[in-house]
């Protein structure tokens, strides 16, 4: 009995040690180190507050940006803010001898309110890339980390982003994995709240969702997901797995930086994180990886500094610069410091964005271009089988003209698209075909239908260059009708101009420049569709003018 | 067979739905615009003409993401579901239309009136259900912001085929009961124009 209960207190004892004993050889230097950092910035008095740590330490209180709409890790329900990262802020919070004041931030506006002074810190699901490590510096270790996942009905068969193409997607904004997706060419809906990114997805607004695993588990697929949710929805496939880190700003690296950087390793090492984690369901794979490294005392340098091989590094998903982007830049500076105007123009500053527009316009103009053609070729089509000598060729043309000119443009555009997609494999340039087509046989029809009235005015032997005299303004008006129709071409997946300043924004968060422009390029356009049919409407009605002059 | 059905009268009644309410605000604002464009001399009624010739160019389309965009920016209607915020979308995108439309109806019913020929005047009505018509068809690019209407249905439903022929067999019954909407509509349209312009010639 008595040796039995020493066996087993031993048998305690050793197990306590072994998981004690890394944790007091890995806890004591950094502990040693915070406090160390925290009475030197304490020495120096609030009389000359020189860095944001001293500032804190002074107020008594962290304003830290925390995503407020984002289920499990930061999320208002009534006047109360909870989730992992909630708790997490108040943790370092607490290690700080602080309070925590909470300022809500979203994914496009987190990083401009840190740098505006409005927040110490940002702990709001922001992956740590190049890019952004350039504006904000991140503390590492990072707290979490989590892929891209795509979730979509549970018939639906996808299994990678090749299969992608033309599929409607609905995104979070200002997310740089969307980079990826619109590669391959999905058609993405965009949304600035997780909450209404899912909505759409459940009443059928979008094929499939593409979010951060660890959201798309807590709303979607996982065990805590709703149940109308977890029944209808799972996991189609996942990619691009990123660090998540806290920024600063970059002059706080070394005061406030290096104390959070402290504190993340003792909360990992501890086994903090984890705990928070399964406190509000979110996955802890990336947090038991980490226990692990932090609790090993190799990754702690003797200088207080971690070892390179315990951190991770940023990712570089974020697009490159373009060959214009240094001018580009500069001119967003200016507009910056001179009239107070912060807005970026991803479209122009990055090598992918630049891309992308690019052939955005060019496929744009082709669009109008060729939806003006075909406009023309159809209604005359539709003129000449209208005076076909064989009774069903009239009486088909009839039909299919009145249907064509009648039907909503989005579902000829529909039904193009699945023809076309049945002949050939879906390019751009089918895209485009299919496109022209369906905005040709819908205006072209009109056009067709104005010539045959228009020559059932005239007397027998009027031909054609007569009736378009008389319906010069109702051409016209199909010729500008289908200029201004030729975006909608974007619901089949043509890379067009909406479309691709759709696929900068998503990933770039910038919408204001972006539709500035967008608005801009189809006002010229179709400005100038309508002065070029003016002139060539003058041009046709002037021989009826030499006529009558000469009668 | 029958769900569908039902399911597809239901969606076409927010059509409807969208197409009233983008109708009835285009009709105000049109009715004001017509008024100064035809009363106001000058700076007004020129800032006006070049108004409704700015929407009239707009395309539907695009503005409709603009303003789909510009709801999310200002953080506008985040108290409803994203489909509340996409259909305001698809309103104001579609009084691009209504409000030039219903302005030019209101500017030939205004002067015909002061003309003193009412019966042409008159013939504003079916000219304004001329409008409705086509707005109601235009609400279905709302499908591209997920607004549930009957092309959206239409699609979702087109999905659940399992063959392309069932897909585009379906695609064309819709389009045909669309245009076979606008065509009776159309065909209303010109029988109340000729009763209305009939006792017209018979009162003279």
């Amino acid at each position: 009995m008595t040796l039995a209960f020493w066996n087993c207190l031993a048998r305690i004892a050793v197990l306590i040690a072994i998981f004690v004993s890394p944790l007091a050889v890995a806890k004591a230097p950094e502990t040693n180190e915070l406090q160390t950092l925290l009475n030197k910035e304490r020495a120096i008095g609030c009389d000359n507050i020189q860095n944001t740590l001293q500032s804190v330490l002074c107020s008594g209180q962290i304003t830290v940006g925390v995503r407020t709409t984002y289920k499990a890790f930061g999320q208002k329900i009534g006047d109360e803010l909870v989730g992992f990262e909630i708790d997490y802020a108040k943790y370092i919070a607490s290690e700080l001898g602080v309070k925590a004041v909470f300022f809500p931030v979203t994914a496009v506006d987190r990083i401009r309110n840190l740098l505006d002074s409005k927040v110490d810190l940002v702990l709001a699901t922001m992956a740590h890339t190049p890019a952004r490590e350039a504006i904000a510096h991140f503390t590492r270790p990072h707290y979490y980390s989590s892929p891209t996942a795509v979730a979509g009905p549970k018939n639906r068969k996808i299994t990678s982003t090749a299969e992608l193409h033309n599929v409607s997607l609905c995104v979070p904004l200002g997310s740089y994995a969307n980079i990826e997706l619109t590669n391959a060419q999905a058609r993405i809906l965009m949304f600035d709240q997780p909450q209404k990114m899912f909505d759409a997805l459940r009443f059928g607004a979008c094929d499939l969702v593409a979010h951060d695993r660890s959201l798309i588990l807590v709303e979607v697929t996982g065990e805590n997901a709703p149940l109308s949710m977890r029944e209808r929805f799972d996991e189609k496939f996942s990619f691009n797995e990123i660090p998540w880190g806290m920024a600063v700003r970059h002059e706080d690296a070394l005061t406030l930086g290096r104390v959070i950087s402290l504190i993340t390793a003792q909360a990992h090492a501890a086994g903090l994180l984890k705990r928070l984690a399964d406190d509000h369901g979110v996955g802890t794979t990336f947090l038991d990886e980490q226990r692990e490294v932090w609790s090993n005392p190799e990754c702690y340098l003797t200088d207080g500094d971690f070892s390179p091989s315990c951190l991770i590094q940023a990712k570089a998903i974020g697009d490159k610069p373009s060959i214009v982007g240094l001018f580009f830049v500069r001119l967003q500076n200016w507009f910056q410091e001179n009239i107070d105007l912060n807005r970026q123009l991803p479209m122009f500053t990055g090598d992918q964005g630049l891309r992308i527009f690019l052939n955005g316009v060019v496929v744009s103009i082709l669009l109008v271009f060729g939806s003006i053609v075909s406009t023309i070729l159809f209604g005359l089509l539709f003129y000449r089988f209208s005076a076909s000598k064989w009774l069903l060729v009239r009486f088909f043309s009839h039909v299919i003209c009145s249907v064509s000119f009648n039907a909503p443009v989005i579902l000829l555009l529909m039904l193009s698209y699945l023809i076309m997609s049945s002949v050939f494999v879906y390019t751009t340039t089918v895209s485009v075909i299919a496109a022209i087509f369906a905005i040709g046989l819908n205006n072209g029809a009109a056009a067709g239908d104005s010539l045959v009235q228009a020559k059932k005015t005239l007397p027998t032997g009027c031909g054609l260059l007569d009736a378009s005299r008389v319906c010069v303004t109702q051409i016209r008006a199909c010729v500008i009708n289908a200029a201004k129709a030729s975006p909608v071409a974007a619901f089949i997946g043509t890379p067009e101009l909406l479309s691709t300043l759709t696929d900068i924004m998503s990933f770039s968060g910038e919408r204001v420049a972006a539709f500035t422009l967008l608005a801009l390029f189809y006002l010229i356009i179709v400005q100038l569709v309508i002065m070029l049919s003016a002139r060539a409407a003058q041009w046709l009605i002037l021989p009826i003018g030499k006529v009558s002059h000469a009668r | 067979m029958l769900d569908n059905l039902f399911g597809f009268f239901l969606a076409f009644t927010v059509n409807f739905r969208l197409g009233f309410v983008a109708l009835l605000i285009g009709l105000v604002l049109g009715l004001l615009t017509a008024v100064i464009r035809c009363r106001a001399s000058g700076v007004s009624a020129r800032f006006i003409g070049f108004l409704i010739g700015f929407l009239r160019a707009f395309p539907v389309y695009v503005l409709m993401f603009v303003a789909a965009s510009l709801f999310s920016t200002m953080s506008l209607f985040t108290a409803y579901d994203a489909e509340f915020s996409a259909s305001i979308a698809v309103i104001v995108a579609l009084l691009a239309y209504t409000v030039s439309a219903c302005s030019d109806a209101c500017v030939t019913f205004l002067n015909f009136r002061a003309q003193g020929e009412l019966a042409q005047a008159w013939l504003v009505v079916p000219n304004v259900f001329q409008i409705f018509v086509i707005t109601v068809m235009a609400t279905s690019i709302g499908a591209a912001l997920g607004v549930q209407e009957a092309v959206a249905f239409t699609l979702s439903l087109a999905q659940t085929y399992e063959t392309r022929i069932e897909r585009i067999a379906l695609i064309i019954c819709v389009i045909v009961f669309f245009a076979g909407i606008l065509v009776s509509s159309k065909f209303l349209v010109a029988r109340t124009v000729r009763a209305i312009l009939g006792r017209r010639t018979a009162s003279l």
